[in-house]
């Protein structure tokens, strides 16, 4: 059932990996696996209760039939989240052996992976507040209906009900906690996960005793890997005898946590139960990190584009690294940072192994560089050129009287713009989670897929982003008036 | 010691170009003193600020000991440190103390050691009557006190000649005569001196030679007497009744 896009970026950067990947492997996936002692799947943890996060743990029905899969294999498993349309991408490039994320059969996807037998089939359904006069499916014409993006209900919602007011949300729930406030007539999903929801709302929604669309989810392979795709459908077909699948659905579905009475308890249950602070925690560390090194890599980047930019020398060397500083500075500045985060995690370092993590602070220096890099350079033009000429005059080369005159000049003319880069820096990393990193925005959608309760997930993210923007700010203006206060002295 | 040939320069403004240097031929000898006057746009800085290339003529030649002065040579920033120059802006260096803005040069290309440097700095900041202020920054001082420290960043450099360009123009009247008693001084001790200056008082005190420009050329080289007794030439009478 799983979305087949999520987003028109995706779609391009899954066919440009695909051109740029194509065809490199050596030897047979399911060897490789043997000789590793473990499997490496794939998978987005972000479809309760298939597979989502439990603090800083991939849990869920899929997450435990790959487990249950490679027990049967005979191999260890290492488990790696990533967001839904890189799924396909990481197949494609063989960074994981086979990924399973709720994902039905579509021709489409055919074309880029090859897919199991079925190892669940899921219907959809539809769920309406309790107080709803809706009773069927042929009600919903020109309703106002809530389905989760790209997902069965998305699709089969649009072709079925073309007159309907269809709203496509990021996660079920969120659709509907869109219901259960009265902005949304029905919502339709998965009826495991509608389950759930409904479950948790506590008596304001209800399932609607009518399904369609069945289907079956799969899990996915890279493309021409018979010998893995043989393995794993004996192995299914075993633990299906085994009933194992039927142990491990009956685990997930149907354990609600039951609704917040008061504002306490929501804060207690978002953020003390199961330790999820810590999941907060770890997602500020994580952010902290990204940023810091990324300001780091920034900052080199940036000065030296600056001092390129504006060198005065004309011979042939620096003529060329000025062209490629302005065409550096002038396509990251014209493109989004998540485009960009994109390409360099699936192209640039798509075969490369990197941590996540590290390619994420590799793309927001690159990133930030270009915006250091025109801030120092306005920085450097606003020194008065006489400086430039007194350093000259007194016999001091061109580079020691940049480096030593003009630049820290520079530097303070251009300190409030810097730190505006930098508290920039801080908020733009939030896009990380888009290749899986769990920082502190990730860690807050992640408790709120979990617990259905945006407030004080939500809070909780903004109120840390606002203090860690807060304290840099007045860090830095304290850094500022020292700097100006010594030229008084 | 400078022998200059033959220097024009043109600035592109526009369309249109400027003719702001018309054929220059000149020599300094060591130890002469030389004012350059002349009415405002008749290219008496730029033609001091080719001297030391911080302007580059458009063609023409400037010597310097034997050396030809050219802004893109190797040799250009050891010409230089024997050309020491001072700005009608002062253009100190608002970042360091004054002892940082006078020893920064010497030490960096290594005429001091570090310690000898500062010793020289604190005696030259004493003899300018500024010793107090040698651990302030620019921004704490006068025009005069500033237009000073700027005279002595130079002479720490000991240079065969100095350069003065406008240096008591943009200063109050109150404080010029601090810097033209300093150069003065230095005149006395025998420096080579080319300087642009409105004031006329220096000038019959302490040149040797007044080079007259008008329009890029020079119209008149002579001595400071024959200059303010000549009134013959319409042009300098005109300058020297508009200052009166």
């Amino acid at each position: 059932m799983k979305k087949i896009y999520k987003s028109i970026i995706g779609s391009i950067i899954i066919c440009f990996a695909m051109i740029f990947t194509g065809c490199i492997h050596a030897e047979s996936s399911l060897r490789q696996i043997e000789e590793r002692g473990y499997v490496k799947v794939s998978t987005n943890a972000d479809f309760d209760p298939f597979e989502y996060k439990d603090g800083d743990k991939i849990i869920g029905i899929d997450v435990d039939i790959a487990r249950k899969l490679a027990e049967y294999m005979g191999v260890g498993i290492e488990i790696d989240d990533v967001s839904f349309e890189a799924v396909i991408l990481e197949l494609s490039n063989r960074k994981c052996d086979f990924a399973i994320a709720a994902m039905s059969y579509s021709d489409e996807k055919a074309q880029s992976v090859d897919f199991s037998e079925p190892y669940y089939y899921a219907k959809q359904a539809i769920i309406v507040p309790a107080d709803s006069n809706i009773d069927s499916s042929s009600e919903l014409a020109d309703k106002r209906i809530g389905v989760p993006l790209g997902f069965t209900g998305d699709m089969y919602c649009t072709e079925h009900f073309p007159n309907a007011d269809i709203h496509r949300y990021d996660t079920a729930s969120d659709a509907v906690l869109d219901l259960v406030s009265g902005r949304l007539d029905a919502v339709v999903v998965d009826n495991t996960p509608a389950k759930k929801l409904v479950n948790i709302s506590n008596g304001k929604a209800k399932l609607l005793d009518e399904y369609f669309s069945e289907e079956s989810y799969r899990i996915a392979v890279p493309k021409g890997e018979k010998e893995l795709l043989d393995k794993i459908n004996m192995c299914l077909a075993q633990m299906k005898s085994d009933e194992e699948i039927d142990k491990i659905v009956t685990k997930y579905v149907g354990v609600p946590e039951g609704e917040s009475v008061d504002l306490v308890a929501q804060i207690y249950k978002n953020l003390v139960t199961k330790d999820r602070y810590k999941m907060i925690f770890s997602g500020l560390a994580t952010t902290l990190e990204i940023t810091v090194v990324a300001l780091i890599i920034g900052l080199l980047i940036g000065f030296t584009l600056a001092l390129i930019k504006v060198s005065k020398s004309k011979n042939t060397l620096m003529k060329i690294l000025k062209f490629v500083a302005n065409f550096y500075i002038t396509i990251i500045r014209g493109t989004p940072v998540v485009v960009q985060l994109f390409v360099i995690y699936y192209l640039i370092f798509a075969s490369a192994g990197l941590p996540k993590l590290l390619v994420a602070m590799i793309a927001f220096g690159i990133n930030s560089g270009a915006y250091v890099a025109e801030i120092v350079r306005g920085g450097i033009l606003s020194v008065d050129s006489g400086q430039y000429e007194a350093g000259r005059s007194l016999g001091l080369s061109g580079k020691t009287t940049m480096l030593k005159i003009i630049l820290p000049q520079a530097v303070k003319n251009s300190l409030s713009s810097l730190t505006g880069e930098f508290i920039n820096l801080i908020k733009e990393t939030s896009v990380a989670g888009f290749i899986g990193v769990m920082d502190l925005s990730r860690a807050g959608n992640i408790i709120r897929s979990q617990t259905y309760e945006p407030l004080v997930p939500l809070l909780t993210v903004a109120v840390i982003y606002f203090v860690l923007v807060a304290v840099l700010t007045v860090l830095f203006s304290l850094l500022e008036r020292r700097l100006r206060s010594s030229d008084k002295r | 010691m400078i022998s200059v040939k033959n220097l024009y320069k043109e600035f592109k403004q526009d369309d249109k170009v400027l003719h702001v240097l018309n054929g220059i031929n000149t020599e300094f000898k060591k130890g002469e003193k030389v004012a350059i006057i002349g009415p405002s746009g008749s290219g008496k800085s730029t033609f001091l600020r080719c001297i030391n290339a911080l302007e580059i003529p458009t063609s023409g030649e400037i010597f310097f000991k034997g050396r030809k002065v050219d802004a893109g040579s190797n040799e250009i920033d050891d010409i230089r440190k024997n050309i020491g120059m001072v700005f009608q802006h002062f253009n100190l260096f608002p970042h360091m103390t004054i002892l940082e803005n006078i020893t920064f040069a010497p030490i960096t290309l290594k005429i001091y050691q570090p310690s000898q440097a500062k010793e020289l700095g604190l005696a030259l900041l004493e003899k300018v009557g500024l010793k107090d202020k040698w651990n302030v920054h620019p921004s704490r001082l006068s025009g005069g006190q500033k237009q000073r420290v700027a005279i002595v960043r130079a002479l720490m450099m000991n240079p065969e000649v100095m350069l003065f360009d406008e240096p008591t123009s943009a200063l109050d009247p109150e404080v010029v005569k601090d810097v033209i008693e300093l150069m003065v001084d230095i005149a006395k001790s025998g420096m080579t001196m080319i300087m642009v200056t409105h004031e006329m008082n220096f000038v019959k005190r302490a040149a040797t030679r007044v080079l007259f420009m008008d329009e890029g050329k020079i119209i008149s080289d002579t001595t400071p007497e024959d200059f303010f007794g000549n009134c013959e030439n319409v042009r300098i009478s005109k300058f020297l009744n508009r200052l009166t």
